[in-house]
């Protein structure tokens, strides 16, 4: 081999080699991609196994307003910015308490709504712990405005600490689009009274 | 070999009319310079979207002296805006200096017993944003020590007395700054430029403040 040849493949391999590392680098993961919660998919009305905990999703309501159920009477009613949507439904930890329940509603186009802190009685307001083996049943609310309910999913995340990475998450598509959501959407209850979660063994 | 001179002659003779022409009109405009809005203007960031419309104490949950603005706010992200990053894009000043603006707490006119933790997509709120509030650190120069030996002196490389851990000073009631905010009448709100970043040692995305200013706002201040 001539010893142009040979510096010719040289600076073709030495190229080659750099384009390769390039290329390789820029498919790692960046960090929030790496340490995103798990995904577990499932529907409305299933049992759905997110390893850490089964959660059920119930039923699916809308009202103009929602109180706390308490033991000395309802509290004052808040009137929904749009409209109330709340979510009864069922979770069972499987292997230690999960004191840091939290939930998102994730509509088709992307945008997302963070569970009330206004209903103190809400899954997500810390009153309910689910245990290992004995189920919680109680509501999520979430406060969206009417256009922006478009075939949502519920992500439920359950987790001993309030660190989510690599946590267990549960998305439970709702399955409400087309006429069947108009319609509910155009009628929604006048209130919801969200009673605090309990344990239903 | 005679027309290159020329042109170089003529080239001259117009940008050294322009430079003075330049200089006699004041210079060129400083582009960075800082937009400066009025109460009830808009101020318009990658992140939210607030037009504030009037500042004044107020007395918070703890009985202490807050600082309350009203503002109309919408989120421009698709996704629950923290208040905690809220705090980190607007800077609160005091022109005396005398008075630090510490955590901000959100509240909606609509439901005022209700605190907001995040800022939804999509809903424009009329928002009461109070800033907690204490005494500036070495702002009226009492806190200086005197030890004008020590090249370190005030550089705050000095152990504190005591107890470094100081469990009490912790627990104290912070004192109120009422008294210092008798004498303000005005205070002035910075807004930073947004931008949904990784951060440098935590590498998950989140909304940080950038280098440049979006706007400054100042308010005049009622009492509450």
């Amino acid at each position: 081999m001539s010893p142009f040849a040979r510096s010719a493949l040289t600076t073709f391999a030495t190229l080659t080699l750099l384009t390769l590392i390039v290329a390789a680098q820029s498919l790692v993961p960046e960090e929030t991609l790496a340490t995103e919660p798990i995904p577990h998919s499932g529907e409305m009305g299933e049992p759905l196994d997110a390893r850490r905990f089964t959660v059920t999703v119930e039923k699916v309501e809308f009202a103009e307003t929602v109180t706390d159920e308490g033991g000395f009477g309802p509290s004052e009613a808040i009137e929904a910015h749009g409209v109330w949507v709340v979510a009864t439904l069922e979770i069972t930890a499987a292997t230690a308490p999960l004191p840091n329940v939290d939930a998102e509603l994730v509509m088709g186009d992307g945008y997302v709504y963070a569970a009330s802190t206004w209903v103190n009685n809400g899954l997500n307001g810390g009153s309910s712990r689910p245990v290992p083996g004995i189920p919680v049943t109680g509501k999520l609310v979430f406060e969206v405005p009417e256009d922006r309910v478009t075939d949502p999913t519920l992500q439920v995340s359950a987790r001993t600490s309030i660190d989510e990475r690599l946590s267990a998450r549960a998305d439970i598509h709702l399955g409400l689009d087309g006429e069947q959501l108009d319609r509910r959407l155009a009628q929604p209850q006048k209130r919801i009274a969200v009673p605090a979660p309990t344990q239903t063994s | 070999m005679l027309w290159r001179v020329a042109v170089l002659l003529v080239a001259t003779a117009v940008l050294g009319a322009a430079t003075l022409a330049l200089w006699a009109t004041g210079g060129l405009a400083r582009a960075d310079a800082t937009p400066e809005k009025e109460p009830g203007d808009t101020v318009r960031t990658a992140m939210y979207t607030l037009t504030p419309h009037k500042a004044e104490f107020v007395s918070d949950d703890s009985g202490l002296t807050a600082l309350q603005v009203r503002a109309d706010l919408v989120s421009n992200d698709t996704e629950p805006l923290p208040v905690g990053s809220l705090d980190l894009v607007i800077d609160v000043g005091f022109p005396s200096g005398r008075i630090d603006a510490s955590a901000l707490s959100v509240k909606y006119v609509r439901h005022p017993d209700g605190l907001v933790f995040d800022i939804q997509p999509d809903m424009r709120e009329e928002v009461l944003m109070t800033w907690s509030l204490r005494k500036a650190e070495g702002g009226d120069g009492q806190e200086q020590q005197g030890d004008s030996d020590n090249p370190l002196a005030g550089l705050g490389g000095e152990p504190d007395q005591g107890d470094p851990f100081d469990f009490d000073s912790l627990m104290e009631k912070p004192e109120d700054v009422a008294p210092l905010a008798e004498k303000e009448d005005e205070v002035t709100l910075t807004f930073s430029e947004t931008e949904f970043s990784p951060g440098f040692t935590d590498q998950s995305k989140s909304w940080k403040s950038t280098d440049q200013v979006a706007a400054e706002m100042s308010l005049p201040l009622g009492q509450g």
